[in-house]
């Protein structure tokens, strides 16, 4: 077999949708969440409506579908964040079966990404992260668990019923795409080893980020030095985190370095280092909903036979 | 088995995405490619650390031949990254597939604090401040991560053009709540960040302000 057949028929495999399903419940809840807080907060009518609106917004209108509705109007603003709302919460609820279920995504992702262009300079990288996982999950189609859809087909919430892996190994690739191409650029004298390691310090310290004053920190800078070189390793390794995925993924598969990673349980190993990363930065700095959006995927990375050992409590 | 056409074209849909997000994603420059930027002080640090560290490694060069080089090798790049992503353009644009991850790429270790005050009863009271418990005028907003996104960028010398805009509006909405109020002051504070050690003996902060930008709020009534 070719390597192009042996890739296209790793792409070919079919797995049951438990891991997905809970990627499409995160990932729309994320939305609900994002889009809730800048209504809250009033950011709605300040960053995405323009002077003539009472807002500031800035850095216009690069959307297509901007483009294709004419340009800015607060009534088709308004239209765009009912669609968005909407189509998270039926994303979240599972609606749909191989079209509707594409469709529901599609509108989620389109309106999201319009509202989120309103004010580029009012923007973060979660909107891309989130952009990006609502393309992935218009590419899965229904989950076939975990859904209305599953439930008006089975009776059940859940069922064995199978959908495609790959959308699920592309979420695992783009987890990994982030965290490696984002620690491939900390080049920071403050981030690399043989520099003093002081980024997560200082980066503590930026009233931009900050959710409190971190002055505390001080005692325990050495503690600081060690997790920016944690930090710094587990997001330039990402790449290791995907071979330790699909040496997971088919327990067979042979190779010393495969066979290392599954004794090492390296996947689970960079996971837990992931929810901890991120549970930190959520309780010390305001960056929006990038650890939730972040932590989203991460279901992604357990394969549909561990969550049937899971919820029976039979974990290795 | 033998695979029948469909996988097969799958598979080349799902390499052409991978190759999109990977060309995408690939490191890049692109917040360095102003150097008017490479004079704010944190930049400046960064420059000087890896010249000294190249000097270490026995290439030794002044400050300018470092910076020129630099930039011409940047630019470089950056002229086949932009050849190589292009035809990815419309893809990215449609379907939110954009990479940019670069995040935290280092430490602002000159940071500005916004700081906004109101010209009244003949003298001037804080109304807005960075992570201040007193003056919290629109705290709801204003702390909010996208406001702080927005104001983050305000404060390098590129957006002083942006930076009036919101100011102006900062002024509109004050000129609301603030009735008896003649003016509005909207101000930076850029300051060292602390070490360990500064922090831990309580040294002060030590900066100054600077993109001063004052709004006549009786002239927005």
């Amino acid at each position: 077999m070719s390597r192009w057949s042996r890739w296209a028929a790793f792409l070919d495999v079919r797995e049951v949708g438990t891991s997905i399903a809970l990627v499409r419940v995160l990932v729309a809840t994320c939305v609900l969440r994002t889009l809730g807080s800048v209504w809250w907060s009033g950011v709605y009518g300040a960053a995405w409506a323009d002077h003539a609106n009472g807002g500031w917004r800035q850095h216009l209108d690069s959307d297509p579908l901007w483009r294709l509705l004419g340009g800015f109007d607060p009534a088709t603003r308004d239209g765009l964040a009912i669609a968005a709302v909407v189509s998270a919460a039926l994303l979240a609820l599972g609606v749909g079966g191989e079209i509707v279920a594409r469709l529901i995504a599609l509108v989620c992702l389109q309106s999201f990404m319009a509202l989120g262009d309103l004010n580029g300079h009012a923007a973060g990288s979660y909107d891309s992260l989130i952009t990006n996982s609502l393309w992935l999950l218009v590419l899965a189609g229904p989950s076939r668990t975990l859904s209305v859809e599953c439930r008006t087909s089975t009776g059940a919430w859940t069922s064995e019923r199978t959908v495609m892996r790959w959308p699920r190994f592309l979420i695992v690739v783009q987890a990994v795409v982030m965290y490696g191409t984002t620690g491939w650029q900390k080049l920071s004298d403050h981030w690399v080893p043989g520099g003093d390691l002081g980024a997560l310090w200082y980066i503590e310290q930026q009233p931009t980020w900050q959710l409190h004053d971190m002055r505390w920190l001080a005692p325990l800078y050495p503690l600081t030095q060690a997790a920016t070189l944690l930090t710094w390793l587990w997001e330039v390794t990402a790449p290791v985190w995907l071979m330790a995925w699909l040496a997971e993924a088919d327990p067979t598969s042979v190779g010393w370095f495969a066979r290392w990673l599954r004794r090492l349980r390296a996947r689970d190993v960079y996971l837990v280092l992931g929810v901890v990363f991120h549970s930190l930065v959520a309780v010390t700095m305001q960056i929006g909903p990038f650890s939730w959006a972040s932590m989203a995927l991460y279901p992604a990375f357990i394969h549909p036979q561990e969550w049937a050992r899971i919820t029976s409590g039979r974990v290795r | 088995m033998a695979l029948s056409a469909w996988p097969h074209a799958r598979a080349a849909l799902i390499t052409a995405h991978l190759i999109a997000i990977g060309v995408c994603a690939f490191p890049a420059p692109v917040g360095g490619m102003n150097r008017s930027s490479w004079h704010d002080p944190t930049v400046r640090a960064e420059l000087d650390a890896w010249r000294a560290r190249l000097g270490m490694v026995g290439v030794h060069q002044t400050p300018k031949q470092f910076e020129d080089e630099l930039w011409g090798a940047m630019t470089s790049f950056m002229a086949v990254r932009g050849a190589i992503v292009s035809p990815f353009n419309r893809y990215y644009e449609l379907t939110g597939t954009w990479q940019s991850w670069r995040m935290f790429v280092a430490p602002q270790r000159y940071p500005a604090r916004l700081s906004v005050d109101v010209f009244e009863d003949g003298e001037w009271s804080p109304l807005f401040e960075e992570r201040s418990d007193t003056a919290t005028w629109n705290r709801a907003i204003f702390d909010h991560d996208r406001l702080r996104a927005a104001i983050f960028r305000y404060s390098w010398p590129k957006f002083g053009r942006e930076w009036r805009v919101f100011a102006q509006w900062m002024g509109e909405r004050a000129a609301v709540d603030r009735p008896r109020a003649d003016k509005l002051r909207a101000r930076f504070f850029r300051y060292r960040t602390l070490s360990p050690t500064e922090a831990a003996a309580g040294v002060e902060f030590d900066g100054k302000f600077e993109h001063e930008v004052e709004i006549d709020l009786t002239a927005l009534r």
